[in-house]
């Protein structure tokens, strides 16, 4: 019995961690929506909203969207500390937001209707 | 440039030498990013700076890998995708499997190349049946055989070639990507 719950525990965990895998790309475009962003404060945008993302994961991430020329970069310097890499969404990025975003909502509601029907 | 402790520096020096594959440009911006990274982190008296990170040759493999698969998948090559594959194998199943995908095609490619064959050479290609004989393909004519599929051999060898060369293409564009799924950057809860 214990290991029966167990084994759905780590099952649920598996589950979760690709939900996540999946979304990550566009909770990335959609925090880039407003403003440029550097990497670090990505990550604390997200985790602040409850994501759960590894510091070390955004970066691989950042740099394919790059080179999908879904973002572009800039290294501003403050003045005083140390320089960042802002990431900023192109017209490609952002129209691939759009995209992502409606294909989410679509699917969510569909979901959604899923779990309203009745058993 | 702000400071940062031994094993940091180590670790940034041990990434770009990682990443030697990817243009030195590139390298040495990604280098530059995680030192910032790490940075802003030791500034705010961040514990193991570089746990969230792991070995600098699995960091650095993510990028590589990612990269050169997008791209693979980008050229819709197989050849590409299927080289890109054995380039990223760390287990010899990877090999079996692109090693049996690449003899599909080449057997796919056969098959086309007999449809178009048998045009010409009516009487010597096909599918010969015979009381010791069963040949796909070209045949001698040493023992008595009879090609059962005439004519329709020409149809029959074109949608088989071009099912066995789609079929393995889609073979190695799924598996590249779940290995891309695989390595895509993982969140951790």
């Amino acid at each position: 019995m214990h290991d029966n719950v167990h084994v759905l525990a780590s099952e649920i965990e598996a589950w979760r961690s690709q939900l996540r895998k999946g979304s990550l790309e566009l909770a990335v475009l959609l925090s880039l929506r407003g403003e440029p962003r550097y990497g670090l404060e990505l990550v604390e945008r997200l985790n602040a909203r409850g994501l759960g993302v590894s510091e070390g994961s955004i970066y691989p991430l950042l740099s394919r969207l790059r080179a999908e020329e879904k973002v572009e970069t800039e290294w501003v310097d403050p003045g005083a500390g140390h320089s960042h890499k802002y990431y900023r969404l192109t017209r490609r990025g952002r129209t691939a937001c759009e995209s992502m975003l409606a294909a989410w909502r679509e699917f969510a509601d569909a979901v959604e209707r899923v779990i309203g029907d009745r058993p | 440039m702000s400071e940062l402790p031994r094993e940091a520096e180590a670790f940034l020096r041990d990434l770009e030498r990682h990443l030697s594959p990817l243009p030195e440009a590139e390298r040495r911006d990604i280098a530059a990013e995680i030192r910032s990274h790490l940075a802003d982190r030791a500034a705010r008296g961040a514990g193991d700076l570089l746990k969230p990170f792991g070995t600098a040759a699995a960091y650095a493999a993510a990028f590589r890998e990612e990269r050169a698969l997008t791209r693979a998948l980008a050229s819709g090559s197989s050849l590409d995708i299927g080289r890109t594959l054995l380039r990223g194998a760390r287990r010899i199943g990877w090999w079996y499997a692109v090693a049996a995908l690449g003899l599909v095609q080449v057997l796919g490619a056969g098959l086309l190349i007999l449809s178009v064959l048998k045009i010409f050479l009516p009487q010597r290609i096909g599918v010969f049946v015979g009381p010791r004989v069963f040949a796909l393909g070209a045949y001698s004519g040493d023992a008595p055989a009879v090609e059962i599929l005439g004519r329709w051999a020409i149809p029959a060898f074109a949608v088989l070639g071009v099912a066995a060369l789609y079929g393995a293409h889609l073979m190695l564009r799924l598996l590249a990507g779940w290995r891309l799924s695989r390595i895509r950057p993982a969140l951790h809860a």
